[in-house]
């Protein structure tokens, strides 16, 4: 996974260093090329906000979230991509009520395999994540689950907190962009994920990580996002 | 290529609903207290009794019917850490000849955590039993200081 993120960040780098030259490579490769077959794409970091989570932080009182998206073209159809938030959600399970908050990264490659017509830019893509979280959870309540009710099950409501939890999962996504105005998109995204570790505290597991969502019994989740986005433009080719 | 997307969001589809299904409680939960109730002269055999059990100012357990058994299986209170059951000891040819001894149970609670589903579970540990009135009941016996299962009798009463 190491090696991966290494090689990523080189990629990253490769391209941005390799940008300069490119740039009056471009101007010439233009002139020559004027075709009609010619369809050159924006390169340009897209930032973008979750829109969902907002809402349902200004609906819901268990829930406060923030997500932000940021994208970087690599090669005409593949993109370096990367999710970040920060969450506080409160969870009533049957026999406990417990909140988790914290913040989580993402990242990974997104493969575009929609061929776009002349000056289209749009995108359905598939791809792959890589996310980590870093989180606390508090035990709001509980009640002891026993059989029978000739006596009434003890009832805990004494707050219990537990700190520096984390989790690693990897993530299959996918999902849609369109552009909806010169370099404004619209996206949204699927996720199908899949824990790899989580640390979890000493009498309580994690069945909620920020980011990743409720983990299910074998270990998977599912996630949705729907976003906004803007493409600061830096060059074509 | 639209069929392999078409075919991934409907997987996708499927797995987030398929994931989202309730899970119900299996695991064992809250230990109950096991009784077995043996013959006093020769203490490696079961005897049955017939008694009325109830908790102090509680309702009669088996709604106050008169059961023949040679094993109970009692709750244990998780709110305190102790609880008095009464055993009434009937005689079906004699109604009138009840005697009652009075079993005091100490122990403290422990709540493990077990899943999403059931949430903790009480165990109980430091279990003690006492018992003051020694009528019909000759000597009581625990088998174990911690309470964890139900698999095997934690108290064994000589009568």
């Amino acid at each position: 996974m190491l090696k991966y993120f290494i090689s990523l960040i080189c990629l990253f780098l490769f391209t941005r260093t390799s940008y300069s030259q490119e740039k009056k490579k471009v101007i010439k490769v233009e002139k020559e090329s004027v075709s009609k077959f010619y369809n050159p794409k924006t390169y340009g970091l897209r930032l973008g906000i979750d829109i969902i989570k907002p809402i349902l932080s200004y609906t819901r009182d268990n829930f406060n979230g923030i997500e932000i998206t940021a994208d970087y073209r690599l090669k005409t159809q593949l993109f370096v991509a990367t999710e970040a938030g920060n969450m506080n959600r409160t969870i009533q399970e049957n026999n406990f009520n417990f909140s988790v908050n914290g913040t989580y990264l993402k990242a990974g490659v997104n493969y575009n395999l929609y061929t776009n017509w002349l000056s289209m830019d749009n995108e359905i893509y598939i791809g792959a994540r890589y996310g980590f979280s870093l989180f606390n959870s508090t035990l709001n309540n509980y009640t002891v689950f026993q059989k029978g009710e000739y006596f009434a099950p003890k009832e805990v409501n004494t707050p219990t907190k537990y700190t520096n939890l984390n989790a690693h999962w990897a993530e299959f996504v996918l999902g849609i962009k369109t552009e909806i105005f010169k370099n404004l998109f619209l996206g949204f995204m699927l996720s199908v994920n899949k824990i790899i570790s989580t640390k979890d505290a000493n009498n309580f597991k994690n069945t909620y990580v920020p980011g990743f969502g409720k983990i299910t019994k074998n270990g998977s989740g599912a996630n949705m996002n729907y976003t906004i986005s803007y493409r600061i433009p830096l060059y074509q080719k | 290529m639209s069929k392999i997307i078409l075919l991934l969001l409907l997987s996708s589809c499927f797995f987030s609903l398929f994931s989202c299904q309730d899970e119900f409680c299996a695991s064992t939960t809250t230990p109950h207290l096991v009784v077995r109730f043996y013959n006093k002269d020769t203490p490696n055999k079961i005897k049955n009794i017939q008694l009325v059990v109830w908790a102090n100012d509680k309702a009669k357990l088996f709604n106050g019917q008169i059961i023949t058994t040679d094993s109970l299986i009692l709750p244990l209170d998780t709110q305190k850490n102790s609880v008095t059951y009464h055993f009434s000891k009937q005689n079906e040819a004699d109604p009138e000849s009840v005697s009652v001894e009075d079993l005091v149970i100490k122990y403290n609670t422990k709540d493990t955590y077990i899943s999403k589903s059931c949430g903790f579970k009480s165990t109980f540990n430091n279990v003690s039993i006492t018992n003051t009135n020694k009528d019909w009941l000759k000597s009581q016996e625990l088998t174990t200081t911690t309470i964890t299962n139900e698999n095997n009798a934690h108290v064994k009463i000589f009568h």
